[in-house]
């Protein structure tokens, strides 16, 4: 692990969790880029300018979400709000505070899953960090190993969309083991979806809620041609199933990592209350 | 807005992934707890554009409710526990109104055009109620900006809509955190725009006195009957 971080191009480390976890968490730079969007809103430019941020290089553990969750008790599965996290909330759990024996989603170095939007962001808030914007992510995420922007290529598409197509009931494989991308940050594509700070950022039109229009099977063909690029299906998907999204959901495939901005310093680990 | 712009595609296209199915998206379907690839759920009902024309108007009076009172299961709001700062600048939590029910949105100042006719909905349903219902019933706008909208500024819109009953709040939350947190519990969808503007949904939600959602309405001009059916049967 130790050898692979010092091959990223640019990193941080950081302690991490208070006791039971001492893993070294690496962050890398991203950014800064001009930034092309996919699917820009009406009055928003096709390009847009992301400043440089610190970007966790790997989605947040269990191990990880556990420490966080035995220092701020509220965040407990037995004791978190309605209002911020649907009945699911860390099920995959033995217990509020125990991971349990090793299973298909609750391993230590398994990406945390079934966490709400509330409880990613208050995780990262702990740290002295926040989720990442969703051009922030979309920017990481639209490198492959090579190139800061793979998005044109049919090769990388076809590697996302496998993914996306691909069944995840088998369970997750551990982070940190997908190949780093030019920028340095794993498992962006392939293992989890991913919270960012502003999901619930997109305009649903009047004109969508019409199940019966006729005009349903034109926009059916045109759907993904209406992207700035006709081409990238992969980042339409995302853009879609965050669409999806309330801030209270929480699902088995649905996970987060952390960014912040390079002149904030985060909190060495997790102090307990 | 007759002719779809390639974000309103976008969006049809999503619902249409679930009804049609795309190749790309797997074979199998998904357990229902997990994100869907193929078929991409609407989670919030979608609300209309900024701008939508008008498309019922509130005309007549409501119908008396015949239907039993049903208890909302969402979970509460002030939960949330949000700091708000009012027109007043007075400092106060988002349940100021805890055992009152409330009619809650949200806006911003320099709204052009959406705003005011949102603020035009919310007094036509004031107007609406009963008087013994609605001297309890409270009304609570949240700004999305919480930068700009200073108490100050929130006065003066309360003032140019004529607005001096105490019944009515506009608050603005401690910074974008918060206003989103706020937004994302209620269902509201915005973003920030060039200009100081806010591409956002409009949606009109009744809180019970507990602060869960009981009723709400999506979008401009729409037809208040049920929801001030269920403020009138309320408990």
């Amino acid at each position: 692990m130790i050898a692979a971080l010092a091959l990223l191009p640019l990193f941080a480390l950081t302690t991490f969790g208070p006791d039971e976890t001492n893993e070294l968490v690496a962050e890398v730079m991203v950014g800064p880029s001009s930034f092309k969007l996919m699917y820009p809103a009406p009055n928003e430019p096709d390009t847009v300018f992301v400043a440089a941020f610190l970007f966790d290089a790997s989605p947040v553990t269990n191990a990880a979400f556990l420490a966080f969750v035995r220092a701020n008790p509220e965040w407990r599965s037995d004791r978190i709000a309605p209002v911020r996290a649907d009945e699911a909330y860390l099920s995959q759990w033995l217990s509020p505070e125990e991971l349990g024996p090793p299973g298909p989603h609750n391993g230590p170095d398994q990406p945390v899953t079934r966490v709400s939007w509330y409880a990613a962001k208050a995780y990262c808030k702990a740290l002295g960090k926040r989720l990442p914007t969703e051009h922030e992510w979309e920017l990481a995420a639209a490198a492959d190993e090579t190139r800061v922007d793979a998005r044109q290529d049919p090769e990388f598409q076809g590697r996302v969309l496998t993914w996306y197509s691909r069944p995840n009931s088998a369970g997750l494989p551990d982070v940190g083991n997908g190949v780093p991308n030019k920028w340095g940050a794993r498992d962006l594509h392939g293992l989890v979806w991913e919270w960012v700070s502003d999901f619930n950022n997109t305009m649903v039109t009047g004109d969508s809620r019409e199940k019966d229009s006729p005009d349903k099977t034109l926009f059916c063909g045109a759907g993904t041609l209406a992207a700035a690029d006709g081409g990238d299906y992969a980042s339409f998907m995302r853009y879609a199933m965050r669409s999806s999204l309330a801030g209270r959901f929480t699902t088995r495939n649905l996970g987060f990592r952390c960014a912040h901005t390079p002149n904030t310093t985060p909190r060495k680990g997790l102090e307990r209350r | 807005m007759t002719t779809p712009n390639r974000f309103q595609l976008l969006i049809v296209g999503v619902l249409c992934v679930g009804t049609l199915g795309v190749q790309a998206c797997g074979k199998e379907a998904p357990p229902p707890s997990e994100i869907p690839t193929a078929a991409v759920v609407t989670a919030e009902p979608p609300a209309p554009e900024v701008g939508e024309a008008p498309s019922a108007p509130i005309e007549e009076a409501p119908t008396p409710t015949t239907q039993p009172f049903v208890p909302s299961t969402k979970p509460s709001i002030y939960d949330l526990d949000l700091d708000l700062e009012t027109q007043a600048d007075e400092k106060v939590k988002l349940n100021l109104n805890v055992g009152k029910p409330v009619v809650i949105s949200m806006f911003y100042a320099s709204c052009p055009a959406v705003c005011p006719t949102l603020i035009r909905d919310l007094k036509k349903i004031d107007e609406a109620l009963a008087p013994n219902i609605r001297a309890q019933t409270q009304f609570l706008l949240v700004t999305f900006d919480p930068v700009a909208d200073t108490p100050e500024k929130l006065r003066k819109l309360a003032e140019d809509h004529g607005i001096t009953d105490p019944r009515w709040t506009f608050a603005r939350a401690n910074d974008d955190d918060a206003t989103r947190e706020l937004s994302t519990s209620l269902g509201i969808r915005y973003r920030a725009v060039e200009d100081g503007h806010f591409n956002h949904s409009t949606m009109i939600t009744l809180l019970d006195r507990a602060g869960r959602p009981l009723a709400r309405i999506d979008g401009l001009n729409q037809d208040a009957t049920a929801l001030l059916a269920t403020l009138a049967a309320a408990p």
